[in-house]
């Protein structure tokens, strides 16, 4: 971590609290210097991302969706921002509630950077930070591997 | 009988004439007595012969008086000589205007040829006799007729015999061919069942005859019924209103055998004699009885006809044969009304039918049209009947209207159930199920099919809605438990962010709280899961392809890695076979299986699972046979009941989904699933897929 470097600027699309809440302890954790900016509908999440584009004292470092939202879903957001003049290379980060295929089918023709299914468990969570530290620094992101002592396996 | 006079009278004279007399001559006495001698013997050789003919000869006089008789005549009449010659030939005769007659036509000079006469016996018998007779003239003079008498009784018995029995036989003949003829006609059955019985006793020359028919034609009721009687009492016809197989009677015994019965004596007879019947008979004053069973051409036993005597009596071989012929015409009238029943039963059934009846020829042409069928296509049966059936079949179906009537008529095969579309009067096109079968000649010819026709609108339209509605529900079930996923993962971390942040200050009480929410997230997180994976086993698939059960089965075990360890279950398995369903339908069947398995173990024992398959009517059996607590026979239907359980959480953890799912499996594959248990020693659940 350098401290010339000014912070790195992440939208969150998301209309859940909870998640929201989650993902800025996930980031937090990583004791990485970011600014979240957080849009809780389609159309700010678009509004942003025009800005950005248009106006260069507004900045964009990655960008967190969740492919459901209000007023316009996540592959319209995607197909906007593939279509920017300087974020058609954004890195994205598509976050699915659910193991529902036809979401990531749905996102896929945008090449997102990663899929992190939002997890039922506060480790996996945390994890998103990790991914999120590793493609803003230009590493491939790591899947979630649980700590063999936490594996409470049994399933059925 | 005309004599013929010349005749006679030119051999006479000519007699007369050359040979009658000799007259003896004096002039040659050796020689005279020669011929004397010679002619005495050949008189008595003649007189012998004439003395010991046996045809009758006698001498009448002028005035009838019988003048000489040779033994034959006395015999003839049964007289001596003495109560004979002497007295006038008219006493003897029975026919006075014959006698005189013939004595008139005799002193006319007449003679008689073969002139048939009636003499009385000395017993009072009558004799019928052929008389010959002409006059003997000696120079013109009338001197006695010569009467020669054949008696002719016997023939004439005979001939009048013959005449009486050719008069019966005429009567018989008349009676069978007036049967004949009114069984062409449809008339009045029992009239001409009352016509058969009396047949039967004219020719049987009987006091009592019945006519029975088989009912029901076969099978273990099968009994004959009184169809006519004669001369039997009220109390008869009830007793033998009904004869069953085993009744001791000829038509118990006919039936029995299956051929004609004859008691000629009842009480000696083999098969009556001693028995309930025979008293039964005697009773009704039948002392001797004959059963002659009716075939059919086609050699079914139709029914009975009996005579009784009341005297013993062994029916002649030409009665028989007389009955035989009766037998052959009542077995007919029987089959007829057996096949007018049976045909009017076959239309009251399809008149009555709600459902459409009606039939068509190979080239499609509408052949018959039940009242049902009026009702559901709207054509009456005068409107439709000749007409193609492309009438009533919609445009677009008509090709394969001429492919059933290909499959069904040229191939024989019965179209059952087979779903498809018709077309009312009014245009109106309508879903129908059909079932049409071939309708053969007796040759086994196919001829025409039937159809058999049911709107299944209502049924359509039913299948649709709860189609639509399971849809709904699936897709609602879908939608819950998949929306519920989402504020369930956050009341989830939440409380572990809590747990984690106030772990170290709260106290009591309220770290107990915290469990509770965090076990309770974990569980309903475990239930919606469970829920979902439930509600997508219907989802319709791609494609099934073969799936290797082993690997399966492999699968199931690593998932189940923890409980496995963790509880040191064995598990084995045979080799197991492949088959086509759904890998992960499989791997979920024994995961769940196994799992229930070890979940549910003895604490007396070393948990131990068994996996095997077998093969069975198109079917592959799957066991899982586990030595654990097993489960009590009232619950063997229940445990796979969605979100049914048998123990609370605090003793076995668990959804209530899991056998469900698998029920929910296997009913995908039309298979079956079950338990076989003994309640503490263990269970065997074991499924059927198609395989």
């Amino acid at each position: 971590m350098t401290t010339e470097r000014r912070p790195y600027r992440i939208l969150l699309a998301e209309d859940s609290a909870g998640d929201v809440g989650l993902v800025r302890i996930a980031l937090r954790d990583q004791r990485l210097d970011h600014i979240l900016q957080v849009v809780s509908d389609g159309a700010e999440a678009i509004g942003i991302i025009e800005a950005a584009d248009n106006d260069r004292n507004v900045l964009l470092d990655l960008l967190l969706l969740d492919m459901h939202l209000p007023k316009y879903d996540g592959d319209e957001i995607l197909e906007r921002l593939r279509s920017t003049k300087r974020y058609t290379d954004l890195p994205v980060v598509v976050m699915t509630s659910t193991r529902a295929p036809q979401d990531c089918e749905r996102a896929q023709k945008y090449a997102p950077t990663f899929y992190f299914r939002k997890p039922s468990s506060l480790d996996e969570y945390r994890h998103l930070g990790v991914i999120v530290f590793d493609i803003l620094a230009g590493r491939s992101p790591s899947e979630f591997a649980p700590s063999p002592l936490e594996n409470k396996g049994g399933k059925a | 009988m005309t004599p013929t006079r010349s005749v006679y009278r030119d051999e006479v004279t000519a007699n007369n004439g050359s040979k009658g007399r000799v007259r003896p001559s004096s002039g040659h006495d050796e020689a005279l007595l020669r011929e004397l001698e010679a002619l005495r013997r050949s008189e008595a050789t003649l007189r012998d012969f004439i003395e010991t003919s046996t045809i009758g000869l006698h001498w009448v006089g002028e005035d009838g008086t019988i003048l000489w008789a040779n033994q034959a005549e006395l015999d003839l009449v049964g007289q001596s000589q003495e109560d004979y010659v002497g007295r006038n030939i008219t006493t003897f005769h029975a026919d006075e205007a014959v006698i005189e007659d013939i004595l008139a036509r005799l002193r006319k000079g007449e003679a008689l040829r073969d002139y048939p006469a009636q003499l009385r016996h000395r017993d009072g018998s009558i004799r019928h006799v052929l008389i010959n007779s002409s006059v003997l003239f000696e120079d013109g003079k009338f001197v006695h007729t010569r009467w020669f008498t054949r008696d002719v009784t016997a023939l004439k018995q005979a001939q009048e015999d013959s005449q009486a029995q050719l008069a019966a036989e005429l009567a018989d003949t008349k009676l069978l061919q007036e049967i004949s003829a009114q069984l062409i006609e449809p008339g009045d059955e029992d009239a001409l069942y009352a016509k058969i019985v009396d047949a039967v006793a004219a020719i049987m020359q009987s006091d009592y005859a019945t006519m029975q028919m088989l009912h029901p034609e076969r099978g273990p009721h099968a009994e004959l019924r009184l169809l006519a009687s004669r001369g039997l009492t009220p109390e008869g016809v009830k007793v033998w209103e009904r004869v069953r197989f085993n009744t001791n009677s000829t038509c118990g015994q006919a039936l029995r055998t299956g051929k004609r019965a004859i008691a000629a004596d009842v009480q000696t007879s083999d098969f009556l004699a001693g028995t309930d019947g025979m008293t039964l008979l005697l009773q009704a004053d039948i002392h001797a009885a004959q059963s002659t069973p009716l075939y059919s051409r086609s050699g079914k036993l139709m029914g009975m006809i009996s005579s009784h005597w009341r005297k013993a009596h062994t029916p002649t071989d030409r009665d028989l044969r007389m009955l035989d012929i009766l037998a052959r015409q009542a077995a007919d009238l029987i089959e007829r009304k057996r096949g007018e029943e049976g045909r009017s039963q076959l239309s009251a059934i399809v008149d009555s039918s709600r459902d459409a009846i009606y039939a068509y020829d190979l080239s499609g042409t509408i052949l018959t049209w039940n009242p049902a069928a009026e009702g559901l296509y709207g054509f009456s049966a005068e409107q439709i009947v000749g007409h193609s059936a492309d009438t009533i079949v919609p445009i677009d179906r008509r090709a394969e209207l001429r492919e059933i009537i290909d499959a069904v008529g040229n191939k024989a095969h019965v179209a059952q159930g087979m779903e498809t579309e018709r077309q009312r009067r009014d245009g109106t096109v309508f879903p129908a199920v059909l079932t049409i079968s071939p309708i053969r000649d007796a040759k086994g010819r196919t001829i025409s099919l039937s159809v058999i026709a049911r709107d299944i609108t209502k049924r359509k339209r039913a299948e649709n809605e709860l189609r639509r509605a399971n849809q709904d529900l699936e897709q609602f079930a879908y939608s819950a438990s998949h929306d519920l996923q989402e504020p369930l993962r956050t009341i989830k971390i939440y409380s572990e962010l809590l747990t984690e942040r106030l772990g170290a200050v709260v106290e009591g009480e309220s770290v107990e709280f915290l469990d509770h929410l965090q076990s309770a997230a974990t569980r309903m997180e475990f239930l919606v899961r469970d829920l979902l994976a439930y509600t997508q086993i219907t989802k319709p698939d791609t494609q099934v392809e073969e799936t290797d059960a082993n690997k399966a089965l492999t699968e199931a075990l690593d998932n189940l890695g923890g409980a496995i360890t963790e509880s040191g279950a064995v598990v084995t398995c045979d080799e197991l076979p492949a088959l086509r369903v759904h890998g992960t339908h499989l791997r979920q069947l024994f995961q769940n299986l196994i799992g229930n398995a070890i979940k549910y173990r003895s604490a007396e024992r070393h948990p131990a699972v068994h996996v095997e398959a077998e093969r069975q009517d198109g079917f592959l059996i799957f066991t899982v046979r586990d030595n654990g607590i097993g489960i009590k026979p009232e619950f063997k239907e229940q445990i796979f009941g969605l979100f049914k359980r048998l123990h609370n959480a605090d003793q076995y953890s668990g959804t209530g989904i899991g056998l469900a799912i698998c029920q929910r499996i296997v009913e995908r594959y039309h298979g079956r699933i079950w338990v076989e248990s003994e309640f503490g020693r263990g269970s065997e659940f074991r499924f059927a897929l198609p395989g």
